[in-house]
């Protein structure tokens, strides 16, 4: 019975990894194989795909291609960069305060405070587009770096789950470091925060993804091209540059999966932060 | 002496709350104002600031557009989160049985997550071409496969695009739903002769439900975002199967009709509002408020 599980999730795990791999074998293959194997679906003949799981001849021009010549690429990946980090660690810096006084304090209009964190972070971008474009252009941000990365740094996801994480904090800890004589901000930084640890880089983590993930924002606040982050690097595909779109696939992967990898120990965390026990 | 203490600790209370100040303006700025601004607007002429009454809502319910849009998104919603919270849930209770390699796998489903949306337009068209790839495999059994990008195939790419992406990760929050409930619990319901299924359904069921608000929250945010997948796939006039709200939305705000975008925003908006409080009362245990 077990066996036939695990033959079920390695099933599973091929689905993920199908595309995944493909995509990885075709960047290393030059334009003669890529014609071979999908030139079919690239020129429109009706040639089926056929694909081989190791390139014949391995070559590592797509990439030379890509990183040397492509300067657009080159500055949609910076610019992803400089969209991203900040917004992440921005909104921690703004979140994790708020949500320590959402979880441990009670105050007047808490709920409906917290009705709106929910309803904002449930709300589809393109609700509030037209009005938040208007407020950019107001302060006089629109289609600058500051237009993606000030709405992002208060975006309430973040709040919503730190409070959960630090309502699992049991009140007697905090109550005893208030009798130590430990200060608001002590208790914030020396108590909630290191305690909540786990939960804060779960959530330094999706934001990340997120961030570099994002399309509607970057399209509609950012006209300037020049200013676009590498989400939105989707050229049209020919024979000629298909070795080069998948090389950018790989690439546009490596920051994602590599901030996957480090900070999935704690996601697992974080994500029992919203198990609230009885 | 006890109305000082009370006092005192009004007052340090105070004090604390200027933690929030930061994120409350923020949120002011970047949502609640251009919330109002937006339904302000809805009630205005399309480009002075003349009072239009509910001529946009009209205008909107006529549209034919809008009612395109409106039902392939409710019918994404409808059948997509479903499929994606009972099989998600399905592969954590295998997992908890299984109770071996359950980190490798977590690891190994989590993944899509981390796969941006860039990087699977090319190869999403590897697989999904008329001449692609499931069309070979589906050819080797005699079966002549659809074109999935334009006809309403389009619709299960999508589907599948989501559930591919999110299972992982929901599942990873049911198992942690999972893990908490007391082992005691199931040998009380096994020494009663509660079989699997009715433990399933008697004990783990009822212990998720908080999790299940969560997750449910989770997943209706996440399936607003397929609407990347939908765009990369498809430009602004992808297949009319994916033709969803988000491309409506933005296809007005290209033309500037801000009239027939704020009012549809705004009844958007009521649904998700009604949305969120239904799935809260019915969720949420009644002795916690």
């Amino acid at each position: 019975m077990k066996k036939m599980v695990h033959l079920g999730l390695l099933f599973l795990v091929l689905v993920i990894f199908a595309p995944v791999c493909i995509t990885v074998i075709h960047s290393f293959m030059g334009t003669g194989e890529l014609e071979l194997n999908i030139g079919g679906i690239l020129t429109g003949s009706a040639k089926p795909v056929a694909i081989s799981f190791l390139p014949s001849y391995p070559t590592l021009k797509n990439y030379k291609d890509l990183l040397l010549y492509s300067e657009a690429f080159y500055r949609m990946f910076w610019n992803c960069l400089i969209q991203s980090v900040p917004t992440v660690i921005g909104q921690i810096i703004v979140a994790a305060p708020a949500a320590f006084v959402m979880a441990k304090y009670s105050f007047h209009g808490k709920r409906v405070l917290f009705w709106i964190y929910l309803v904002a972070m449930l709300m589809p971008f393109q609700v509030l587009m037209v009005s938040e474009y208007l407020v950019l252009m107001k302060l006089s941000i629109i289609n600058t770096h500051l237009a993606i990365i000030l709405p992002g740094i208060f975006g309430t996801y973040p709040v919503f789950i730190l409070t959960k994480v630090f309502m699992n904090i049991p009140d007697e800890v905090i109550e005893a470091a208030r009798i130590d004589g430990a200060g608001s901000f002590t208790l914030l930084s020396k108590i909630v925060v290191p305690i909540g640890k786990g939960g804060i880089v779960a959530v330094a983590v999706l934001d990340f993804l997120e961030c570099i993930n994002s399309i509607e924002a970057p399209l509609v606040f950012l006209k300037d091209k020049v200013l676009h982050p590498l989400s939105l690097f989707f050229p049209e595909v020919s024979l000629y540059n298909a070795g080069a779109v998948f090389a950018a696939s790989v690439v546009i992967m490596i920051p994602a999966v590599l901030i996957f990898l480090l900070g999935d120990e704690y996601l697992e965390t974080g994500f029992q932060a919203f198990q609230v026990k009885a | 002496m006890r109305m000082e203490k009370h006092k005192r600790k009004k007052k340090k209370f105070r004090w604390e709350l200027l933690f929030l100040f930061p994120s409350v303006i923020g949120v002011a700025v970047f949502y609640f104002i251009p919330f109002c601004d937006v339904l302000l607007r809805s009630f205005q002429t399309e480009f002075g600031s003349g009072f239009a009454g509910f001529e946009n809502y009209k205008l909107v319910l006529e549209n034919k557009a809008f009612g395109i849009a409106v039902r392939n998104t409710a019918k994404f919603i409808a059948v997509y989160i479903p499929a994606l919270l009972i099989f998600s849930l399905f592969l954590a209770v295998l997992l908890d049985y299984l109770k071996e390699r359950q980190k490798l796998y977590k690891k190994i489903f989590l993944l899509p997550m981390a796969i941006p949306v860039a990087s699977l337009v090319l190869i999403w068209k590897v697989f999904f071409d008329k001449a692609g790839l499931i069309n070979g495999i589906l050819k080797c059994f005699g079966v002549a496969g659809p074109d999935y990008f334009h006809t309403s195939f389009a619709f299960l790419v999508l589907g599948i695009t989501y559930l591919w992406r999110n299972f992982g990760y929901d599942m990873l929050l049911w198992k942690t739903g999972v893990d908490a409930i007391e082992e005691e619990m199931y040998e009380a319901a096994a020494l009663d002769g509660a079989g699997g299924v009715r433990r399933f359904w008697y004990i783990t069921l009822p212990q998720l439900k908080e999790m299940g608000f969560v997750i449910v929250v989770i997943s209706i945010i996440n399936s607003f975002k397929v609407f990347r997948e939908a765009y990369l796939i498809g430009g602004d006039y992808p297949n009319q199967s994916i033709y969803m709200l988000q491309h409506l939305f933005n296809n007005w705000f290209v033309r500037l009709e801000l009239g027939k975008l704020t009012a549809a925003a705004i009844m958007l908006a009521v649904v998700v509002i009604l949305f969120v409080a239904g799935v809260e009362r019915i969720l949420t245990p009644k002795e916690k408020v």
